[in-house]
């Protein structure tokens, strides 16, 4: 039976002999050519997609002119008292709304088949045959008017996109009064400027006169379980008698008032404080030469403060921390450009860009967190003398001097994010210095910080500590059992210390966390009491990291102390050096560029691991060389922050910009360990 | 924005509380009970806050106890993933410790073309733990934000060592050492708005990726602080009383005192669910929202250590689902 089936095998390949032969390695040469290709080929589009998704970040802000509309002949430009702007969520449809001087409103749609029939109509629920004397608007869909019987209301403008039945979507925009009051014992000349925040339920109403006379009027929700039927109803005033005459003013929901005067200084008004306290006054210089104030706007979060000056200069101020009371500083600017007196100003509602107007009618965009310069466009013809962009900041409309309003499409390309927002230190909000800080989320009120300095600080931190900690053990332990354990020692404990590499590293990371943090606290009471010190630490760090290294550190340099020649030792021992110094003096030498590359690559592995410095580290983005706190590398940052990233938001792409730079970190580091391996080499790999 | 965010909660808090005040009916006795229907089956997935993992797990159980041709999913790592996966279709609910951002409410309705419904499904004190073995009697608001805070926005000097808050013998030199949760989570983001008056957390918070996390680090580090929902409290730590301002008295976190307005971190918990207005929900959304505003859902929202929501309250949330 079995000499049947060998026999007939064997016929079969003397049948054929080289024709099977030649198939069989045509078919392995032609697996194992594709199987390496296809490594190569996912390395290189895993590195291209990571590339891809990161590039964003560092493109130009956009715009495109995407419309305009002639508005009707009857509304000359200058009735045209303040300008808002709506767009769909897919920009599809632009609204533009207008309000005029008699107190009649109307809307421009930048939609394809608009007839440039504009109905126009008085506001809702405005006071009956009056019209409007002023009005204060941040350039983004809320204006404070005040109407010419003393009636001050705060209208919104918006807009919906709802899909008709005709399956037609269509745009549905409105004004509409938030709340409305009057001024109470106002002198007989009416404000110069009214300020209104807040809804129907909490208010607040500030009246500026000519005369430096500033009137608060409030509403507050009494507290309490019935509060909320029960309003109280506050009104001061205060008198300012310094710093010149009031040229801009700027209100924020605390209560915060900012007046900007011809003699270019700032005055704060606290009126945060309950009704019956005087309010606290303070006055800054905040233009060069004593130039007038022309725009005050606050930024997204009612923090900073953008400051416009008659010489077109711009500038960033908020309240910064000096001694123990908060003052006014300058963060960050803009020079003129030449265009004149700061004319008008939109501001984001999702970030810290915003928009300035200058007296020629050139535009700039502006983001404060990087002091960037996100677009700059030239005077148009005709000139602009109007601006208003939208909460998302995604549409622009400029009001032209020809009567004209054109539509802008807007990208602001991720304006956080770039050079400055990824590697310099910035000044941000509230902050007392400039510092590299990773926070990356919060509410639209606080601005993301996304330093990465702290991340790549907190992986090579952890992993130099690492190998501190791992590269004695593991060389020592490699040359006990290359060159001083028996033999049969040496079969047994080599594969047992490689075992450690077998050990996840989850389950290390859970026991330095759990276990060895605590340990280690209990026992270094010394340095507890007298130094900072956090339970979740570099040193807990470099044990537990070392311990998942020494595995790789150690295999490789044990194969390369291994490998060297026998001879070159039994030369040594018979010359009449001791066993110590054999080792020391010819081995490891000798073995030099293998155990130096042993330790690149424990590097290597180091800077990748995630789930230690995940689970033991605390994931501080701290700056710190101390062992006595933690770190947050790169890749527990992207652990970390994974799960609550949108798609394609800056968040999303900076941590993929983290995964390039830990690609780039570990191909330099591997690279390099390369290069000096073949250095060494050449040079001990003579003997 | 994110003011008229706490106004609102709030205000649906007082709205919904002056209830307590005519009859006493916290255990939800007024609330009607849960009837069981026929036919219902179907999958649910959840993704979303960790505060309210537990609780949906209690939830999920009861619930496919009665319906066993129903599977429920709950994922829960943060308020912050819930958005997504309700945009993507990936979830029915979305259980979230605080509301959504503008941002997050247009990425949906961009993806789905209607806005999310926020449904309140209990009443959570946000505590301030720490180690069991700590004599510190409460904190303020000021206090708090000088722990946590970088920015400090509060202008109270900076605190790092026990010793600052009044702590002598061993732990006057200790340094405080701190705990927080992961930017995903919706107490993060609660804790630095309302805590921190929107500033900045100091580097040094030990980031944590789960409630439980942060009060097991708590329990093992005796100078430990930490922030979480008044759900995660074990016998390891203890839930300091705070005071609003400095020098008023500290304040239990209780839930009498979040009703009234008087412990200064209470805050509703909501679940967000996509209801498009033009169709109804799908039967087991449907079913198991009405579960969790019945009484026996109500329940179990004491049983794992939240506030039951007053019936004045849970009735608006039934109209917010179609009910």
């Amino acid at each position: 039976m079995k000499n049947n089936e060998t026999s007939s095998l064997m016929s079969s390949m003397t049948k054929h002999p080289h024709r099977m032969k030649r198939l069989t390695d045509k078919l392995a040469a032609w697996v194992i050519t594709a199987a390496g290709i296809t490594v190569i080929a996912a390395m290189f589009a895993m590195l291209a997609l990571i590339v891809r998704e990161a590039a964003p970040l560092f493109f130009p802000a956009s715009q495109a002119v995407v419309g305009a509309i002639v508005l009707p002949a009857t509304v000359a430009t200058d009735n045209v008292v303040a300008v808002g702007v709506e767009a769909d969520l897919h920009n599809q449809f632009r609204v533009a709304g207008f309000i005029l001087k008699d107190g009649r409103a109307g809307f421009a749609l930048d939609q394809p088949g608009f007839a440039g029939e504009i109905p126009l109509a008085r506001l809702p629920d405005a006071p009956e045959s009056t019209s409007i004397v002023a009005v204060q608007s941040d350039g983004n869909g809320s204006f404070s008017i005040l109407w010419d019987d003393g009636t001050v209301s705060l209208y919104a403008m918006s807009a919906d996109f709802p899909i008709g039945d005709d399956g037609i979507q269509q745009a549905s925009p409105r004004f509409t009064r938030v709340f409305s009051d009057t001024i109470e014992d106002s002198p007989s000349v009416p404000p110069q400027y009214v300020l209104l925040r807040g809804d129907a339920a909490r208010y607040r109403i500030v009246a500026i006169y000519a005369d430096g006379t500033v009137v608060e009027k409030r509403r507050t929700p009494g507290r309490g379980l019935l509060g909320a039927s029960k309003g109280v109803e506050s009104v001061r005033s205060t008198r300012l008698d310094r710093g010149g005459a009031i040229t801009a003013a700027a209100l924020n929901d605390d209560g915060l008032l900012y007046l900007g005067t011809d003699q270019g200084v700032l005055v704060s008004i606290d009126l945060s404080g309950d009704a019956d306290t005087t309010p606290a006054i303070s006055i800054t210089p905040v233009v060069r030469d004593r130039g007038a104030v022309t725009s005050l706007s606050f930024l997204t979060g009612g923090y900073a403060l953008a400051v416009g000056d008659a010489q077109g200069t711009i500038s960033v101020w908020f309240p910064r921390r000096e001694n123990g009371a908060f003052r006014l500083r300058r963060s960050t600017g803009w020079d003129a450009d030449g265009g004149g007196a700061v004319y008008d100003m939109a501001i984001s509602g999702r970030d810290r860009g915003f928009v300035v107007l200058d007296e020629s009618g050139a535009l700039r965009w502006l983001y404060s967190t990087t002091g960037a310069t996100l677009l700059s466009l030239p005077p148009s013809r005709p000139k602009a003398v109007a601006v208003a962009i939208n909460e998302r900041a995604d549409t622009m409309a400029t009001l032209h001097t020809d009567g004209t309003l054109r539509f802008h499409a807007m990208d602001s390309s991720f304006p956080e994010a770039g050079w400055a927002g990824f590697f310099k230190r910035l000044l941000y909000e509230g902050y007392e210095t400039a510092a590299f800080v990773w926070q990356s989320t919060g509410s639209d009120a606080s601005e993301p910080k996304l330093s990465l300095v702290p991340l790549i600080w907190g992986s090579i931190k952890a992993a130099v500590y690492a190998l501190f900690f791992a590269t004695p053990i593991a060389l020592a332990a490699a040359v006990y059992i290359s060159q001083f354990a028996s033999p049969v020692w040496r079969a047994r404990l080599k594969p047992a210390v490689e075992m450690l590499a077998a050990v996840p590293s989850v389950v290390i990371g859970f026991i330095a966390a759990l276990w060895l943090a605590p340990l280690l606290e209990r026992h270094l009471q010394f340095f507890v009491q007298h130094y900072p010190y956090d339970q979740r630490n570099s040193l807990v760090i470099a044990i537990a990291m070392g311990f998942a290294v020494i595995p790789t550190v150690f295999s490789l340099a044990e194969d390369a102390i291994s490998a060297v020649p026998p001879s070159l030792s039994a030369a040594s021992l018979a010359l009449g050096a001791s066993k110590w110094q054999t080792v020391i003096r010819v081995v490891l030498p000798t073995a030099s560029p293998g155990i130096f590359t042993a330790v690149m690559l424990g590097l290597g592995r180091a800077v990748g691991e995630t789930m230690i410095v995940l689970m033991a580290a605390g994931n501080t983005p701290i700056i710190s060389l101390s062992p006595f706190n933690g770190m947050r590398t790169l890749s527990a940052n992207i652990a970390v922050e994974m799960p609550e990233a949108p798609v394609g938001g800056t968040l999303y792409r900076t941590l993929f910009l983290c995964a390039l730079i830990l690609f780039v970190l570990t191909l330099v580091i591997n690279s390099a360990a390369e290069v000096f391996r073949h250095r060494l080499r050449t040079r001990y790999g003579k003997v | 924005m994110s003011l008229s965010l706490v106004r609102k909660t709030f205000g649906t808090l007082v709205l919904g509380f002056s209830c307590l005040v005519a009859a006493p009916c916290l255990a939800g006795d007024t609330l009607p009970a849960y009837t069981q229907q026929s036919g219902v089956a179907g999958s649910i997935n959840s993704v979303g806050s960790d505060t309210l993992n537990n609780l949906m797990a209690y939830w999920s159980e009861a619930f496919r106890a009665m319906y066993p041709n129903v599977t429920v999913q709950v994922e829960g790592k943060g308020s912050s993933t819930a958005p997504p996966a309700l945009s993507a279709g990936a979830a029915q609910i979305g259980p979230m410790s605080r509301m959504m951002k503008a941002s997050e409410i247009e990425d949906f309705e961009r993806a789905r073309g209607f806005k999310p419904t926020a449904v309140a499904v209990a009443i959570d004190c946000v505590a301030v733990y720490v180690n069991k073995d700590n004599p510190i009697k409460g904190l303020s608001l000021p206090q708090i934000d000088a722990i946590f805070s970088s920015t400090r926005k509060f202008n109270h000097d900076d605190i790092t060592t026990w010793g600052q808050l009044g702590l002598s013998g061993e732990w006057a030199a200790r340094n405080i050492s701190i705990y927080g949760r992961n930017a995903a989570s919706g107490t993060y983001a609660f804790f630095k708005e309302v805590s921190m008056g929107n500033g900045d957390y100091k580097d040094s918070v030990k980031e944590q990726p789960g409630s439980a996390a942060v009060v097991n680090g708590i329990a093992g580090d005796k100078a430990g602080i930490g922030y979480s929902g008044i759900g995660y409290r074990t016998s390891e730590v203890r839930a300091l009383p705070i005071a609003a301002k400095t020098g008023e008295a500290f304040v239990e976190p209780e839930f009498m005192n979040a009703v009234d307005g008087s412990y200064p971190l209470a805050r509703l918990l909501y679940v967000y669910i996509p209801k498009d207005p033009s169709q109804p929900l799908p039967t087991a959304t449907k079913e198991f929202m009405k579960f969790v505003l019945s009484k026996e859902g109500q329940a179990l929202v004491e049983r794992d250590g939240y506030g039951a929501l007053p019936a004045e309250v849970v009735q608006e949330q039934l109209q917010l689902i179609g009910e």
